[in-house]
Parts: structure tokens; sequence; C-alpha cells
């Protein structure tokens, strides 16, 4: 059974209905195994559009792709609330994202929980609505900048650092994070049944930032609260044998922990 | 991974005995509840170098020879040598990250090998090895397997009358799969195609005679013990042609297999206990011949 449903919020911006061109069409949900270490179930949907204005909330079980006019992919995971207010805005009110921008492509005004930003970008990019306000952005792979709108400022972006954008035009420092555990450990980026249009890419980046490791702290992002604080889980040594070497997906990807030494303390 | 697993390695790291940093962390509640941060992967925090690494290195390797002179007939007594090995690396790789490029990985390297023997009465083929190589992978994975070009250069020298006797170039096209990793155990497969441009020196004619074309597909596996010690195998299987002045229509084919154990003392060192076989078969008989290499070797190397 599909764990998704649409429905509207009457907060949203206005709904034009059927009449306006959809920007984005739904067109794969993916639901999670039914038992443990069992593979995904992926169904093919027939571009079923999204209208401006309309909301799709998707399960704890579920999560959805749609493709844009542009030729963009947005992933949208777990009980997460998406909706494209319009052509170029897309809303998350909570929940995880993965946007991929052709090269070429146009803009993208990304809103959140009390943050606005332009993505001015091609690459992919995952993204966050944080618990408690805000947005977290991981650039993948590509190029660009993020104007954030409540600072008028303009930042780089730089694939496998993670950026944060809080309410109030707070801007806690970025951070480096290990990118073939995140691709690797990554849903939405493994559970669709289509790879995605620049994984050579992304397996490169990953490659060649696992070379250039000095040090893999125990330390893993969680959020960021305000300008000066960064949020981690440490896990303890009993844990390190759990936190090494997960079992991955993608037969590609476990190759590149061998590159490495293993996590410090 | 699939998202259940990351759930629950992220339950694990909360729940059995998980500390959160005292000042900087998350309630355990709170992040037991983030399923959007399980949703776009584990963000684990790293330091990076900038741009260039190298590494330099030394190994230092003491072994028995069967047929040390790679002759068609079996060795004598006499010609069966013990032989230590002193060779110095080292490499500058340009770690280019720019996904755009078409040659990617680009890896500089250098390495000088002492070969002495053992035996008085073999001591005056004492030779030394220089060699260079540039090598790069292209930025395109057909299917599974990544492909990489290069180039080597090797010249050696007599040692103890310091004369050069041998150099060439030798480009190359290579394919390479490493399969995924189970079971402790992991295997990677090559295939690889040279040219050598040969030049055999104190000789006015037919100098050139060892250029040949060689084609390798090689199977290797590693299997981890444990993470300190761990073994290595290998087979492979070489055809060469040569072309060139008195040896035009010579095929040599190689066959070869070898294993070694080895022990990581620490970051920098590692021990190993090795044996290798090799056999060749020729259209020409006497290029014919079969070996046996055992022995321990011990290396160091450090990266910048």
């Amino acid at each position: 059974m599909a764990l998704f449903f649409v429905v509207v919020f009457p907060s949203f911006a206005q709904d034009n209905g059927d009449t306006q061109v959809a920007p984005w069409k739904l067109v794969t949900l993916v639901e999670d195994p039914v038992e443990k270490d069992g593979e995904y179930v992926r169904h093919k949907k027939d571009n079923i559009p999204l209208a401006p204005g309309k909301v799709a909330t998707i399960g704890g079980g579920s999560r959805l792709e749609f493709a844009g006019l542009g030729g963009e992919i947005l992933r949208v995971g777990h009980n997460s609330e998406f909706s494209p207010i319009s052509d170029g805005t897309l809303e998350f009110r909570k929940g995880s994202f993965l946007l991929h921008i052709p090269k070429g492509g146009k803009p993208h005004k990304l809103v959140s929980p009390g943050v606005h930003v332009d993505l001015e970008a091609e690459g992919t990019f995952l993204g966050e609505a944080m618990p408690l306000g805000g947005l977290k952005l991981i650039p993948l792979v590509g190029k660009g900048i993020v104007k954030f709108e409540e600072t008028a400022t303009s930042h780089g972006l730089t694939p496998g650092q993670v950026e944060f954008f809080l309410p109030e035009g707070k801007r806690p420092p970025s951070v480096e994070v290990y990118l073939p555990l995140l691709v690797a450990s990554c849903p939405l980026i493994n559970a669709f049944e289509e790879e995605l249009p620049e994984m050579d890419k992304l397996i490169h980046r990953a490659r060649i930032q696992a070379k250039l490791v000095k040090r893999r702290t125990g330390a893993f992002v969680y959020d960021a609260v305000d300008e000066k604080n960064v949020r981690f889980l440490v896990p303890t040594a009993k844990d390190k044998e759990v936190e090494a070497e997960p079992r991955f997906r993608i037969p590609k990807l476990r190759n590149l922990f061998k590159k490495t030494s293993e996590p410090e303390d | 991974m699939n998202t259940k697993q990351s759930q629950t390695l992220l339950a694990v790291l909360l729940a059995g005995g998980t500390t959160l940093s005292a000042q900087n962390a998350a309630t355990p509640a709170a992040a037991a509840t983030n399923d959007a941060a399980s949703e776009i992967g584990l963000q684990q925090v790293v330091e990076t170098h900038d741009g260039l690494s190298a590494s330099a290195g030394y190994q230092f390797q003491f072994l028995y020879r069967d047929n040390p002179f790679y002759v068609d007939a079996p060795p004598t007594n006499a010609a069966k040598s013990r032989i230590m090995v002193h060779t110095f690396m080292g490499a500058v790789s340009l770690n280019d990250a720019d996904s755009n490029n078409f040659f990617t990985d680009n890896t500089l390297g250098v390495l000088y090998q002492q070969v002495r023997y053992q035996e008085d009465l073999l001591k005056g083929f004492d030779y030394d090895t220089t060699s260079a190589f540039y090598k790069a992978n292209i930025n395109k994975q057909l299917g599974e397997w990544q492909p990489s070009i290069g180039i080597g250069y090797t010249k050696i020298k007599i040692d103890p009358v310091s004369i050069d006797v041998f150099d060439g170039f030798f480009p190359y096209l290579a394919l390479t799969k490493i399969y995924p990793k189970e079971n402790n155990s992991q295997f990677i497969a090559a295939l690889k195609t040279s040219y050598g441009l040969t030049d055999i020196k104190g000789t006015s004619t037919d100098e050139n005679r060892l250029d040949s074309w060689t084609t390798t597909a090689t199977v290797g596996q590693h299997y981890s013990i444990n993470s300190q010690i761990g073994l290595k195998s290998n087979c492979h299987a070489d055809y060469s042609y040569f072309g060139e002045g008195s040896n035009s229509g010579r095929g040599d084919f190689l066959i070869g297999a070898g294993t070694s154990l080895y022990y990581m003392i620490n970051k920098y060192l590692v021990a190993d206990v090795f044996a290798d076989y090799s056999k060749r078969f020729s259209n020409e008989d006497i290029y014919e011949y079969d070996n046996w290499d055992a022995g321990v070797k011990i290396g160091a190397m450090i990266q910048f």
C-alpha cells in the first residue's frame, strides 16, 4: 500500500488547481522493504502532476521522486512535507530531500521553516529542514552559489561541506563530512532504481576526498542551533564496530572504504 | 545500506552506551525522532588535506630465488641464490577533484631498486633499476571497469661496473575492476596492454629486439584476518609478442601466482612472508623457464 498522500494545506500559496502547468510530476514511489534485509518496493508513477500550492506529505516508509520541467530531479524522504509554491520555489516544511539541477538549470528558491535561500547552481544537493528550524544543505557534486535572503549574502558551495542556514540570518560554521559514508548510507541516493545523472562524478568526488582525508573523527553532524553551535552525535568506543564498516548496497561504493584508515577518536 | 539499516545504525549509536558531547549535543530522543537525518546519510566529520599529496617508502626483501637467470635448463645449485633487495620509492598525486577533467587521479612516481646477490659467484651480476611512471584514470567508467592510462620508464645498470645495459619506455592502457568486499575478502581484476620501446645498450644492431606488445590479465585477492594480519594472493597470465630484430616472431606466454601473509606492525610498517612462482612458455624453447621466489620483506611508508 502506498504510504503517501497529497493534500492541500489552506495556509499555502494560492492553489491554482489544474489550470496551471504543474512544475513537478511524481514519477516514482519507493517503499521500505517489508522484511529486514529485504528489497525496496518501487512503483513507477505516470507523471502525476503536483500543482503549485499543493503539498506532498510523505509517510514514514516511503520516498517520492519528482521530475521537474527543466530536467530537475527531486527526491523527498521519509516524514517530509514538500510543496512547489511556484515553478522555481520549493517549500520543505519538514523532512529531507535530494535536488539535482542539470547544467544550465534555472535558480531555485528553497524555503524551510524560517529560512529562504536562492540556489543558483548546477549539480546535486542534499537538504534537510532541521527540527528546530532552518535548512541544512550538503552539495554532493556541482558548483554555484547560494544566496541567503535574510542577510543578502552569497556563499560558494563545496561538495562535502555541510552548510547551515538558520532563522534570523544566523550562519553556523560549515562542516566537512566524509562523502563515501554519506553517499553509501543515503537512501535518497541508493533506494531508487534510476541512478542519479551525476553518479560517476559523485563517486569520483568521494574517492578523491577519501584520499585526502587526514582524520575521520568519531562525530556525526546532527543539526545547528545558533551561529556558534553545531550539534554532533558522538558514539562511544564500544560502538566503533558498528560505526566503522556498515554494509552497503552500492557495490561501487564499497571499495571506497579501503582507501583510508579507520576512524580515529 | 538500506534505510532501515541506517536507522538501526543510528539507533544503535544512540542507544547502547552512546555518549554525546556535553556542550554540543542533540538529545538522544530528539535524534531518534529525526528521520530526516538518516534519510540524507551519515555525516561523519572529517579533516582533509588540500591539493597535492605525496608518499615515500622503503622496502627491504630477503629472498631465495630458484632460477636467478631465468634459464630454460634446470639451474645448478651454484646458480641458485639468496638475494637482498632494497627498494626506495616516492609518489605525488595531484588529487584533482574537478569532475570535468578527462584524466583524473594523476600520479607521478619514482622507484630505485638495488638487487644484491648473496652468493660470491654471482656478485658480478648485481644490478640497480631506476624507474619512473605516470598514471591517470580516465574519467569514464566502462560498466564497472575503471580505465586508466600511463607510461613507465625503466633503466637497468650493472652495479659492479656501473654500466647501463637497458632502458625502455612502456606506455599502457588498463582496465581495473574492484569487487565488493565480502566476508573480509576482496577481489580485484585487471587487464592491461602495453608496448615496450626498448634499447639494449652497447650494441649497434638489434638493440630494440626486446620491443614487444604485452597483454596481461590479473586476478588478486585480499583477505583480512583481522585489522593487522591478512593474506594477499594473485595470479596472472601474460602474452608478449616480439616484432623486432632477432626476436621477430617470438611469442611468450607467462603465467604466475603468488601469495603473501602480511602483518601491519603499525601505521607505517608492514612485514610480509611471501612466495611466488612463475613459468614462461615460448615458441622459441630457449626462452622458457620456471622459477620460485620465497622470502620475507619489511616495508615502511609515510604519506604527507
